[in-house]
């Protein structure tokens, strides 16, 4: 689950190193024909938070959202285990889930114990809603059609056909998928070349704009992360633990080696041409 | 009532219609009314629509009644249905291509295809309210979604959620949504902001805005308020609230402000 660091008004589980212990819930998720089932547990290790659960002051929070779709939706537990059910009418595309523990009543003089040194040593008056531990983030897609342990190259990145009669390729990022647009010229030999040289065209077309996108999901996060193609190459990445920060070799992970099958496939090649 | 299936753009021509649009080979067909799409661009949808095509007014001032139209028009959308692009830009290039070309006028001329930066600058404006993208902050820009979607979001809101907005049960259903429509400044300021996604948080400012007119005139108001609480929001989960404690969240904040400008 990812985290984002942020300046609280007292100190927050999860949060740098505001406060010893831990918060890590754990989410799966199954699609279903009519609904989406998350099932979250939770892993919290620290006394006062823990007790303030106990006592039913605070909760666990999961907050699901949908950008596409206007929808979030809040659930809030005191177990640590829970099922969580979406409609699937409500969501498509990437779903956001974010883990929080809250007061759900006032409490006054918070003073959290493992509270960090710089931190110690004053109280605070804590409202009900207020965030008292992150968990982070997790998310999947809305898709029942699309399975990030089985999924093609196709179902995030498409070549076509552009208008220049010749020229250099571009890459475009602003449809459901990445488009490699070749020139026409270029676009008649691709057609005749993946007939026969899969492995070639993955190494030489796929693999640098693979490559290529992935910079651009690490520099231009906020501008695509909405993207559909964006959402599954993260979903695949996190289900293959493949690290997207080494675009190089996530991009390689991701196609299956290309390098390698395509020297293989060339190899092969030229044994045949000079057999016959 | 009449019903009949709305027509849709197929993926791979709005696709092409955007690359187009971004290449500014079309730029010139949305200054004109009639455009003829061709019959392999289209599908019919499986999306029942009720009687006529309502006739939209042009003006700012219209939104609302426009809004009830379309979404009594379009009332069987489910959110995955409306968040579809494909719908969007059909509706906004063909059925409401009148009311989109009006209420969202290009300012565009022969001299300005010459000069790169008037040129992108009709091109974003286009993208902006006749294509959506696929998610909230596109849509919210849409000629025809943005309504639907302020309509969807704040009719009736003790019929959705009877547990939470019950005591706001008001003979007109359309209540919120003409708070929300008021102005476009409230418009943008609380759908921009991502507060259209708390159908709690969103019910209850309106409610507050509807309830204090003075305050809601004040422009600078509106936007310190929600400024304020999507401050909080990163801190405090505002949805865990009863309904009067964030009402008096909301109303604090907005006491808080009404003293300090």
């Amino acid at each position: 689950m990812s985290a984002n660091i942020k300046s609280y008004p007292f100190p927050v589980l999860g949060n740098e190193d505001d406060l010893a212990g831990s918060f890590m819930p754990h989410m799966t998720y199954t699609l279903e024909p009519n609904k989406a089932i998350i099932n979250c547990s939770f892993n919290l290790d620290n006394v006062t938070i823990e007790n303030l659960i106990s006592e039913g002051k605070a909760k666990f929070f999961i907050q699901a959202e949908c950008s596409a779709t206007f929808f979030r939706r809040t659930y809030s537990t005191s177990a640590s285990e829970t099922r969580i059910e979406i409609d699937s009418g409500d969501v498509r595309d990437r779903v956001t889930v974010s883990f929080y523990i809250c007061a759900i009543e006032g409490i006054t003089d918070y003073d959290p114990e493992g509270t960090h040194p710089d931190l110690a040593g004053e109280t605070s008056d804590v409202e009900a809603g207020d965030v008292l531990a992150v968990g982070g983030i997790g998310w999947f897609m809305a898709d029942k059609t699309f399975d990030p342990l089985k999924a093609p190259v196709s179902s995030f990145m498409k070549i076509k056909e552009g208008s220049p009669k010749s020229g250099p390729l571009t890459i475009e990022y602003d449809s459901d998928s990445i488009l490699i647009v070749l020139s026409k010229d270029d676009f008649r030999n691709y057609k005749y070349a993946r007939k026969y040289a899969v492995s070639s065209i993955h190494a030489s077309l796929v693999f640098p704009a693979l490559v290529d996108a992935l910079h651009v999901m690490r520099a231009h996060k906020n501008e695509y992360s909405d993207s559909v193609w964006f959402g599954r190459i993260e979903q695949i990445c996190l289900e293959r633990k493949i690290n997207i920060d080494e675009p190089i070799e996530a991009a390689q992970r991701l196609l299956g080696e290309p390098v390698m099958r395509a020297l293989d496939e060339l190899k092969k090649r030229i044994s045949e041409d000079e057999d016959s | 009532m009449d019903e009949s299936y709305q027509e849709i753009f197929t993926r791979s021509y709005t696709d092409f219609l955007r690359e187009q649009l971004q290449k500014g080979i079309i730029i010139k067909d949305y200054l004109t009314p009639v455009v003829e799409y061709p019959a392999d661009s289209k599908l019919q949808s499986t999306l029942a629509v009720s009687g006529e095509v309502p006739k939209l007014e042009y003006g700012a001032n219209d939104d609302f009644d426009n809004a009830v139209k379309i979404f009594e028009y379009l009332r069987n959308l489910d959110k995955t249905q409306a968040s579809d692009k494909r719908l969007w830009i059909y509706l906004s290039h063909v059925t409401f291509r009148d009311y989109t070309m009006n209420r969202w006028q290009l300012d565009y001329s022969e001299q300005d295809s010459m000069k790169l930066d008037e040129k992108r600058k009709a091109i974003n404006y286009i993208a902006e309210h006749w294509f959506v993208s696929g998610n909230d902050r596109s849509m919210r820009r849409h000629s025809i979604a943005r309504l639907w979607w302020a309509a969807y979001l704040t009719s009736a809101p003790w019929k959705n959620k009877p547990d939470y907005f019950q005591s706001l049960e008001h003979k007109d259903q359309y209540v919120y949504t003409r708070v929300l429509l008021s102005s476009q400044d409230i418009y943008l300021q609380i759908l921009e902001r991502g507060l259209g996604r708390s159908d709690e948080i969103l019910i209850t400012v309106l409610e507050f805005l509807r309830r204090n007119p003075e305050f809601s005139e004040s422009r600078d108001n509106v936007r310190s308020l929600i400024k304020e609480l999507n401050l909080a929001l990163s801190y405090r989960k505002l949805s865990l609230l009863s309904y009067s404690n964030l009402y008096e969240a909301v109303s604090s904040a907005a006491n808080t402000i009404a003293a300090t400008i």
